[in-house]
């Protein structure tokens, strides 16, 4: 009896034990989860980190630096976070219809005013009264001097493209820039769409490093704090030259993992999360409560590509694009969020694009009368399909795909590698027979880099090998020509060209979604690379 | 003896230099760092090749290696970031103490869980407790750590939260801007949970068979016949003997919690060393993966180094030829 008791004893000792550990930390945490509630305004989570003004957004990546210049600025981490810190003479708006309505004047007066089309003369005048956050003006002379440390060969600039074409930089007046191309260069918007840095601030600096950790900018936020490994932190610019932003403060949390991602909206933790496209992420985003959800076709395109050295017999490829039904891959992993897409620019680019690939439908008969004209000809139909290991998204669709064209006789053997790989060695080496991946499009619509023939690796991004004279002659006259109907005639061409000679399939716009507190108004989708955040200054919280 | 320990470290050099290779070598065979920014239509290959330069990518491996090694022994230099643009160490640096307090706030709620558990059990052996133990200790084992921080945000932080109306535990992160000492346990609290659930498991395991070893030895009979109380018995005699292989396993698994920390740092986002890898072989900033990966090594190496050594001194069966 004594043993038993005693037994029981310790027992309790010990539950009693944990018990007490347990409380200990939950204790102290209640105590502190009550502070904020007896504050005006509810006890919200987010509101306790933000303060009552200000939201804490969910980001999935922490940039590296803050500087999207140079080398490992290139992440959209660094573009996002500095989207309300720094301005240019032009933005990128979600409106890609036309270029006008696609890049709107932002630091510039007005749009940019075309002097001369042959030799390219572009000149805009910056708005009166601007000024940095630190009150100074922001003049022509901070627009030439960043022009400057972009050619500046010290700096470890990621791309000169269009740059280099700049023969003369001029500044005829505080207000006023005047640039002078040395050829005509149709995407030259994409230049001044680039952020204007003050030269007051940085001159005497190493700009490789002077703007890695801190940066300052001329838009409605500053940065306050980067806490590495946490958050970065923008609180109100109190000299802003324009209206006053509603918020008054904006955390970015670094989230990296997608679920923890969305449990911190669900958990009240983040005000506002853009996770990205996943199987099945709209059907679980809707189920938070009380919270919204916006969803948009992205100007980033997934593709089926092929390497015109191993696949070669344009029957085959026809084969391939009659026996996939397109349709039924985006309903298979976007649940049809977004439609198939028709071409390699989207649809969003208004006149530039042209539905070229609408003619491959779904025609399996078709597909298996091609595929025994192609066995006829000696062509192997067995193929090896690869893409960038580990993303769901992409890994689906290959499956969905291989079921597809076993019905019409094609053999697809997967074989994925780490994106390291099939970037850095697959692609550039010609390593691969179909592959799949997507392209990151400027709401310019130039793609020599991507389909020239002279852009060939080790030269350019044109992996598929394809060689089109035609078309490599197309696309380079689109690109010296600055008038707008001529140019996308001859892009519609390219298009038109390309669909017959299907070195690709194009697949589908990747999804952009935003997911957000009720309360937050402003976001809108941009499905371009300028982000959520390129109206945040419009953006307004309510608890 | 001394010749010994000679022999043993100069192995644990030849080691270190043929693991450093390895590292250097695999971690640059996932591919050049550059060639994702070609998927950007505005960046040209020859932007790639300059910046590539820059960065003496365009070397050899070899001599990559070479000015990588010798760097490190001669300045402790673990280079530069190809992508933040600073020195490895400093961004190393930054991140060592979440990691210490993550792993150390981990090890002592292990061990004030399994220590007094392992031993209960031993004493109650067959008992309900013991085996409802070995079949939690089993669970735990076989528990995914991923798995189980979904689980425990899900319930400590989105449905706890819920029903009491406050927050008492978080989801992600280290810290509230301008949070204190209680901020920081609630953020502790529920990746802390998660890296010790397996470790409790195998130190409860660990704990009751040492203290089932030292209760049937025979110097406890001997402590029984001299009529000492049975409290005596297991805090004096049983408890301290049945420790000292538990002390053993501490030093040898220190290392491999940084191993253990990756997914559950990755999992609350908690800004440790182990994240920082993850995030470093992901963005292909491979010198900070390769610095990282040979801290592990080297830190492998010496534990194995001072326990082979401790050994050898302590146990006169492990011989020096």
């Amino acid at each position: 009896m004594t043993e038993s008791l005693s037994r029981f004893t310790r027992l309790a000792m010990l539950l009693a034990l944990i018990a007490v550990m347990l409380w200990a930390v939950a204790g102290c945490g209640e105590q502190a989860g009550e502070q904020p509630a007896e504050e005006p305004g509810e006890g919200e989570a987010a509101e306790e980190v933000a303060g009552e003004n200000g939201i804490v957004i969910g980001y999935d990546q922490e940039p590296q630096i803050l500087n999207s210049f140079i080398q490992g600025g290139d992440l959209a981490a660094t573009s996002d976070m500095t989207a309300g810190i720094l301005q240019a003479p032009l933005r990128i708006t979600p409106d890609l219809s036309t270029l006008e309505s696609a890049y709107q004047p932002e630091l510039a007066e007005s749009q940019p005013e075309v002097v001369s089309e042959d030799p390219l003369i572009i000149e805009y005048t910056l708005r009166e009264g601007i000024t940095w956050s630190d009150g100074e003006p922001l003049t022509s002379e901070d627009a030439r001097w960043t022009y400057e440390q972009i050619m500046d060969e010290d700096n470890q600039i990621i791309t000169r493209v269009g740059w280099e074409l700049i023969e003369s930089f001029e500044t005829p007046d505080e207000r006023t820039v005047r640039i002078t191309f040395s050829e005509p260069y149709a995407p030259w918007r994409d230049l001044l769409a680039t952020a204007i840095l003050p030269k007051h601030i940085y001159e005497n600096e190493d700009f490789n490093t002077a703007l890695n950790n801190e940066i300052v900018g001329s838009g409605p936020f500053v940065l306050e704090e980067w806490r590495k490994g946490q958050d970065l932190t923008l609180v109100k610019n109190e000299n802003y030259w324009g209206e006053e932003p509603a918020l008054d403060r904006i955390t970015f949390r670094f989230i990296p993992d997608t679920n923890t991602l969305i449990t911190s909206l669900e958990a009240g933790e983040v005000d506002f999360i853009n996770p990205p496209p996943d199987i099945g992420l709209i059907e679980r985003l809707e189920n938070i409560q009380g919270a919204q959800v916006e969803t948009a076709a992205g100007t980033t395109w997934e593709h089926i590509a092929f390497n015109l050295e191993e696949v070669d017999n344009l029957q085959l490829r026809q084969a391939i694009a009659y026996g996939i039904n397109r349709q039924q891959v985006v309903d298979e992993i976007l649940q049809g969020e977004v439609p198939p897409l028709h071409s390699i620019l989207v649809p969003e680019q208004g006149d530039f694009y042209t539905p070229a690939w609408e003619q491959y439908t779904h025609d399996p008969e078709r597909a298996r009368q091609l595929v025994e004209e192609a066995e006829a000809a000696g062509a192997e139909t067995t193929i090896t399909f690869s893409t960038t290991a580990g993303n769901a998204l992409r890994e689906t669709l290959q499956q969905v795909v291989q079921q597809q064209l076993q019905e019409v006789g094609i053999d697809i053997r997967i074989e994925n590698t780490a994106a390291q790989t099939f970037f850095g060695q697959w692609t550039v080496e010609g390593n691969f027979q179909m592959g799949e991946w997507a392209w990151l499009a400027s709401p310019d619509p130039s793609v020599t880099t991507l389909f020239s023939a002279d852009q060939i690796p080790p030269d350019g991004q044109n992996y598929y090998r394809y060689e089109n004279e035609q078309v490599t002659e197309w696309l380079n006259e689109a690109d010296r020509t600055v008038d707008v109907e001529q140019r996308a005639e001859l892009l519609r061409q390219v298009q038109e060209q390309m669909a017959e000679d299907l070195p690709l399939i194009p697949m589908f716009q990747r999804p952009v979604t935003y997911a957000f507190v009720e309360g937050l108004e402003g976001p809108e989708v941009n499905p371009t690379l300028a982000g959520p955040f390129w109206n945040i200054e419009e953006w307004s919280i309510s608890r | 003896m001394l010749a010994y320990i000679i022999r043993k470290i100069l192995f644990s050099i030849i080691i270190l230099f043929v693991a450093s290779f390895v590292i250097f070598y695999l971690v640059s065979l996932s591919g050049d760092p550059l060639q994702e920014l070609a998927l950007n239509p505005r960046v040209s290959q020859e932007d790639i090749e300059r910046l590539a330069a820059t960065y003496g990518l365009d070397q050899p491996v070899y001599v990559q290696y070479g000015i990588w090694i010798r760097d490190i022994l001669l300045y402790g230099d673990f280079g530069l970031s190809f992508k933040q643009n600073t020195d490895v160490n400093s961004i190393i640096a930054a991140r060592i103490w979440p990691t210490v307090l993550l792993m150390g706030s981990s090890l002592i709620f292990t061990l004030a869980i399994a220590i007094p558990f392992g031993i209960y059990s031993a004493i109650k052996k067959y008992s309900l407790i013991d085996n409802i133990g070995t079949f939690l200790s089993f669970v735990g084992f076989a528990m995914p750590v991923f798995f189980l921080g979904l689980i425990l945000q899900l319930v400590f932080a989105v449905y706890l939260t819920e029903w009491l109306g406050v927050r008492v535990f978080y989801v992600s992160g280290m810290s509230s801007r301008g949070g204190g000492v209680i901020d920081l346990l609630q953020h502790l609290f529920l990746p802390m949970v998660t890296l010790s659930v397996v470790s409790i498991a195998t130190f409860t395991r660990f704990q009751r068979s040492a203290m089932l070893d030292v209760l049937s030895a025979e110097y406890l009979r001997t402590a029984r016949a001299k009529g000492l109380s049975e409290r005596t018995v297991y805090l004096k005699h049983a408890l301290r003997n049945a420790l000292i292989p538990t002390i053993t396993l501490i030093a040898l698994s220190a290392v491999s919690l940084i191993a253990g920390a990756v997914i559950t740092e990755t999992v609350f986002s908690w800004p440790g060393l182990g994240f920082l890898l993850i995030d470093s072989l992901y963005k292909g900033d491979y010198n900070v993966a390769r610095a990282l990966l040979l801290i592990t090594a080297v830190l492998t190496v010496l534990f194995n180094l001072l326990a082979d050594i401790a050994y050898s001194i302590v146990d006169p069966r492990v011989s020096y030829d």
